[in-house]
């Protein structure tokens, strides 16, 4: 379904089409957090068809794991248990694996993670990476929620005083200016959201829905 | 199953059930992923008395929306597996940081071991020089002047367990406990 939206969105460059898809949605606001993702996805049937859809599907799931075995490995854990948990994370990840656009959302997710575990090693305006994949994430699927939450579970976690506090085991503990950085990025966060062809219907959408 | 049938020609790929994996291994995955880092957490909690906030806030947070929506079951999983390899890795750096300590405890304890025989024998030889040097010098109506010692480089390896715990915190990229820095992997001494 989702490459059949995307090719409506690309052939008539519209966003707003109730019932043209789903019949059971007639008549109600039709906001489309995923659109970019059904184009992608759209070009990629366009281009391989059924079976190019389907290597698609493959090749997020190898992304995800080498992703992932990065991050693994940048924690400084053993390549064995780093291979161990991968595997694991794929079985978990598979039964939701499908050609839907929150195969791109878990991309982004490892990408968000991995951001925030360079913020203490890297240089001072790496929290500022947020926010493209904010954006991005934005426009691929409603899951970019937890683009809200976890660099805010970090800010919290670093304004906590006290030293048996230790965010991320010492990984995520930051100093004062990093914390000042990582706060103005994830102020900004709402702004980045913001750029969507919705603009903030799209951001009160999700919060009417979730209420 | 109308939106599938509307669609037909995506039941192909959207569903293949004969290849899909069984429900309960995300399931299993999920409980096994939250058993495990509450039982690491809980453990380093009592052990070095230091609590993560990222992580239990990822399981209390998605984790409880994971609970209760299968499909947010990769989010979590996802999310968590970095913050449960640093907990492996800040327990195994401590385990390895106790085990060297104990192990070197034992070491400086044995009366055997090579280090105290080594010491003991260099003191020994040590003293005997000393003694020598004082009876002729006492002998001697002129003053002799004392030659310069010789020296050569004696890598020790010490018995202070601190470049062990100094590598082992470099290996798994510095993180958990703070190590105490240690510059006496090799020593000069005279002899």
């Amino acid at each position: 379904m989702a490459p059949e939206a995307g090719g409506t969105l690309r052939n008539h460059a519209v966003l707003a089409f109730p019932g043209s898809v789903a019949f059971t949605t007639t008549g109600r606001e039709w906001i489309k957090f995923s659109w970019a993702a059904d184009v992608l996805l759209y070009l990629v049937f366009r281009a391989g068809g059924l079976p190019g859809l389907v290597l698609f599907r493959l090749l997020m799931l190898f992304v995800i794991a080498a992703v992932l075995y990065w991050i693994l490995r940048d924690c400084a854990l053993h390549p064995l248990a780093a291979t161990l948990l991968v595997f694991m994370a794929s079985l978990a990840v598979r039964f939701r694996l499908l050609v839907r656009p929150e195969i791109l959302s878990f991309v982004l997710l490892l990408i968000l993670m991995a951001i925030l575990l360079r913020l203490r090693a890297g240089p001072i305006w790496v929290p500022y990476l947020i926010l493209p994949v904010q954006t991005l994430w934005t426009n691929v699927h409603a899951s970019f929620v937890f683009g809200f939450a976890i660099p805010g579970l970090v800010l919290l976690a670093n304004l906590v005083p006290g030293d048996r506090v230790v965010p991320g085991w010492g990984r995520l503990r930051l100093d004062r200016a990093r914390v000042r950085h990582l706060a103005a990025a994830v102020a900004c966060l709402p702004l980045a959201a913001l750029l969507n062809p919705h603009g903030a219907a799209l951001l009160l959408f999700r919060c009417a829905r979730t209420a | 199953m109308i939106r599938l049938t509307t669609f037909g020609e995506w039941v192909e790929i959207w569903r293949l059930p004969e290849f899909g994996p069984p429900w309960w291994t995300p399931v299993v995955i999920f409980g096994l992923m939250v058993l495990v880092f509450a039982v690491l957490a809980a453990l380093l909690m009592v052990r070095e008395g230091r609590v993560e906030p990222v992580g239990w806030g990822i399981v209390l947070f998605m984790g409880t929306y994971a609970a209760f929506r299968s499909r947010a079951i990769p989010y979590f999983v996802l999310a968590v597996t970095p913050l449960l390899a640093l907990a492996f890795v800040t327990l195994a750096v401590e385990a390895q940081a106790r085990t060297t300590k104990a192990l070197s405890r034992r070491w400086e304890n044995s009366a055997f071991s090579d280090v105290s025989w080594c010491s003991q024998l260099r003191s020994e030889r040590r003293s005997h020089r000393e003694s020598r040097f004082a009876s002729v010098s006492a002998h001697c109506p002129i003053p002799i002047p004392r030659a310069p010692r010789l020296s050569w480089s004696v890598v020790t390896w010490t018995a202070d367990s601190s470049t062990a715990i100094s590598s082992a915190g470099t290996f798994y990229g510095g993180v958990g406990r703070p190590t105490r820095s240690s510059s006496m992997a090799a020593t000069t001494r005279p002899v």
